[in-house]
């Protein structure tokens, strides 16, 4: 137990380091954890998660703010305002002020999570019936059709591959085989990690050498007489609004910071309220993206499926949701953020220069680890075989996505969710029909 | 010199206690979620294994493949309870894998499947409802047929387990639920179970000619799959196995009757080969 709570808490500063290179979101640093997290309790692998989710929000925007690269796309409004933000404060305040509209964030997302896993934990018999699954699903299918990245063409084609692969397999609830061609191999169905691995996460990291490249740590020259009296309303209002927009599947997570920003520019708010509003936002955002998950078991950004994956492996169910496991995540989020806090701000440029004269030996060891851990994590599934094939095969499709410029997140939510849509819409026949 | 006894005799004993453990340390893996009727009852009867001497890790897997996933990465003496080792299906044999004949044993009992009814709808022979069903190979579908044939209004409707039969129909979306947990949701105050009103439809097609009674279906919990264990703890396991089953709770639990519990190691593995052979 004790292991495994120290485990949780390396999450932090795990996910303070990965924050800072572009190229490695949550769910590359939950991939890179596999072997030490996949057999935690429930409640502490959730844990992980929040930490890793929280971290990486604080310290997405220092490197942002120190050198002017993007983390993740959440980043934006403050590369936007970076210029303005450097003239005015120094960059030692502008730190201290993101970190706090971080620590507001959290807190806010938190609090909302908590009130409303609570709600459904008393709500659950009525949030559980199949119409109620199906409508969740069905509207994260719709936003998959119109994602941005692709043409709509493009996403139904995706999303239809995905629902075939998704639906591959004997299915033990309808009785029936789909698309298993009589094979022995194909009954357990075809597995969505590998296939995420190939697809989504090594693109990402490729990446994470050439972003490297443009780090730069500019001078600027500030004054320092300016004062800001409606910080605290920024950071509480961008709070809010991310805690409502991060519930929107795929979109809510990245937009909310920009939507925060919107709001802020529309009231003629400074360049650091701006920047304010969007950062507690973002952190509010990627807290509250864990309540669809812990009331329908549904996930809704691209990490959430890895999350999902190893609870899964483990038999978790939605009934293992309880106060306890509202509690560690509070013992585990007020830990993250006081430490988060403390690194952002006393230890950013310890972990700019870190990161930044690493060279290419850190991406290096992060491709590695996450090449060796595709080796464990196909030596754990229930079909080497299988996961080993569709390794392979969304391997060679990804080289086809990059080249023509696809973006592949339809493919794998459709591919998630394939098996629930199908189950819950035939039951809903067998109900109206 | 005494401490060297001392140290001597702890180090001994230590290494007898360690061998006599490691004869009684087995793994139970379950195939299917919480919730279910197979991990409650085997609850119980780790429970009863504990008591008699074995120390038992239990994994509730959550479905086949990851059940097949842990047995696979172990070298624990390990048993998976394939509730539907007799019956068995080609999904199941898909998903578990077709264990070898050595590595095999089946236990089996009869426990009751209740009919658990919303006020208004205890006359199931005449109403108009959908019924909340699990399509596992040891539901009673020879009973759900029966019924869907004296009444075409029946609606029958899948659900993965019992849990999500129970969820279905306390909010409301079925009206009647077919379950073995049936017992336990009627002492809860959940919904009103009740196993007589079609006793009557269950002789008339009673599959295995048993006598009935008072139950309207049965629930076949067969304990199969034995991995890495020895013959000895494998022969003992099947005695202790059917003791376990025949313990206080779990007959409390499923109101079984312990006259049908028996070992059934032949015919089950070979309708195992019969379900290989149409692979």
């Amino acid at each position: 137990m004790v292991i495994d709570f120290f485990i949780v808490l390396c999450a932090i500063p795990v996910g303070i380091i990965a924050g800072m290179m572009p190229g490695v979101p949550t769910s590359v640093v939950l991939l890179m954890s596999f072997p030490l997290i996949y057999n935690l309790p429930f409640d502490l692998l959730i844990a992980f998660y929040i930490c890793i989710a929280i971290c990486t929000q604080f310290s997405n925007s220092v490197i942002a703010l120190y050198a002017g690269v993007p983390g993740d796309l959440t980043v934006l409004p403050i590369l936007k305002e970076r210029d303005a933000l450097l003239k005015n404060f120094s960059l030692k305040e502008n730190l201290t002020r993101t970190a706090f509209a971080s620590v507001v964030g959290t807190i806010i997302g938190f609090s909302v999570l908590i009130v409303l896993v609570l709600f459904f934990i008393k709500h659950s018999i009525f949030l559980l019936r199949t119409e109620v699954l199906f409508s969740v699903i069905c509207f994260i299918v719709l936003v998959c059709l119109f994602w941005r990245a692709n043409r709509i063409l493009i996403n139904a084609c995706l999303i239809s591959i995905g629902c075939v692969l998704g639906i591959t397999g004997y299915n033990s609830v309808l009785l029936k085989e789909f698309f298993t061609f009589d094979s022995f191999y194909l009954y357990g169905g075809l597995p969505v990690l590998p296939a995420f691995i190939a697809l989504y996460a090594m693109p990402n990291l490729l990446q994470l050498n050439k972003q490297k490249q443009k780090y730069s740590i500019k001078e600027f020259e500030h004054n320092l007489t300016n004062t800001n009296s409606k910080a605290y309303t920024s950071a509480i209002s961008g709070g809010i609004i991310g805690s409502v927009v991060g519930l929107i599947p795929l979109l809510g997570s990245y937009s909310s910071s920009n939507v925060a920003y919107w709001f802020a520019k529309a009231l003629r708010l400074s360049p650091l309220e701006k920047a304010i509003s969007s950062e507690a936002s973002n952190s509010a955002a990627f807290v509250i993206v864990l309540a669809p998950l812990l009331a329908f078991g549904i996930a809704i950004v691209p990490s959430e499926i890895i999350l999902l994956e190893m609870l899964k492996y483990n038999g978790w169910m939605l009934s293992d949701v309880t106060g306890k496991t509202l509690y560690i995540l509070l013992l585990f989020s007020i830990s993250t953020v006081i430490i988060g806090y403390f690194a952002c701000t006393k230890l950013a440029a310890h972990l700019v220069t870190f990161i930044s004269k690493s060279g290419a030996w850190l991406p290096m060891l992060i491709f590695a680890i996450l090449i060796v851990n595709i080796y464990i994590i196909g030596s754990q599934s229930s079909n080497t075989g299988i996961y080993l094939i569709t390794f392979i095969f969304c391997a060679f499709a990804s080289l086809g996505f990059n080249k023509l410029q696809i973006d592949p997140i339809p493919l794998i939510f459709s591919w998630a969710v394939g098996e629930q849509l199908l189950v819950n819409g035939h039951r809903l026949l067998s109900l109206y029909l | 010199m005494k401490l060297k006894t001392l140290l001597s005799t702890f180090f001994i004993s230590l290494l007898v206690s360690m061998s006599s453990i490691a004869d009684t340390n087995i793994k139970i893996v379950i195939p299917f979620s919480e919730g279910g009727g197979t991990a409650t009852m085997s609850k119980f009867v780790v429970e009863y294994l504990e008591n008699n001497g074995y120390s038992v890790d239990l994994h509730i897997a959550g479905n086949p493949a990851n059940a097949r996933r842990i047995y696979e990465n172990t070298d624990a003496p390990s048993i998976v309870v394939w509730e539907n080792g007799y019956l068995a299906d080609k999904g199941s044999v898909g998903d578990i894998g077709i264990p070898t004949k050595d590595d095999f044993f089946n236990v089996w009992f009869w426990a009751p499947f209740y009919v658990c009814v919303k006020p208004g709808h205890e006359d199931i022979l005449n109403t108009e409802a959908n019924v909340g069903v699990n399509p596992h190979p040891s539901f009673p579908n020879w009973y759900l047929d029966s019924i869907t044939s004296a009444n075409p209004e029946i609606n029958p409707v899948t659900y993965v387990n019992s849990g999500a039969i129970k969820t279905a129909l306390v909010s409301g979306e079925i009206d009647i639920a077919i379950s073995d947990r049936g017992l336990q949701w009627d002492n809860d105050g959940i919904v009103d179970c009740v196993y007589n009103t079609s006793t009557e439809i269950a002789s008339g097609l009673n599959p295995l000619g048993g006598d009935l009674g008072k139950d309207i279906g049965y629930s076949f919990i067969a304990y199969s799959f034995v991995v890495n264990m020895n013959n000895t703890l494998k022969i003992s396991l099947q005695e202790d196995f059917k003791s376990a089953l025949r313990s206080e709770k779990v007959v409390n639990y499923f109101e079984s009757r312990d006259q049908d519990q028996r070992i059934m190691q032949e015919s089950s593995f070979n309708q195992l080969e019969f379900v290989k052979s149409t692979l």
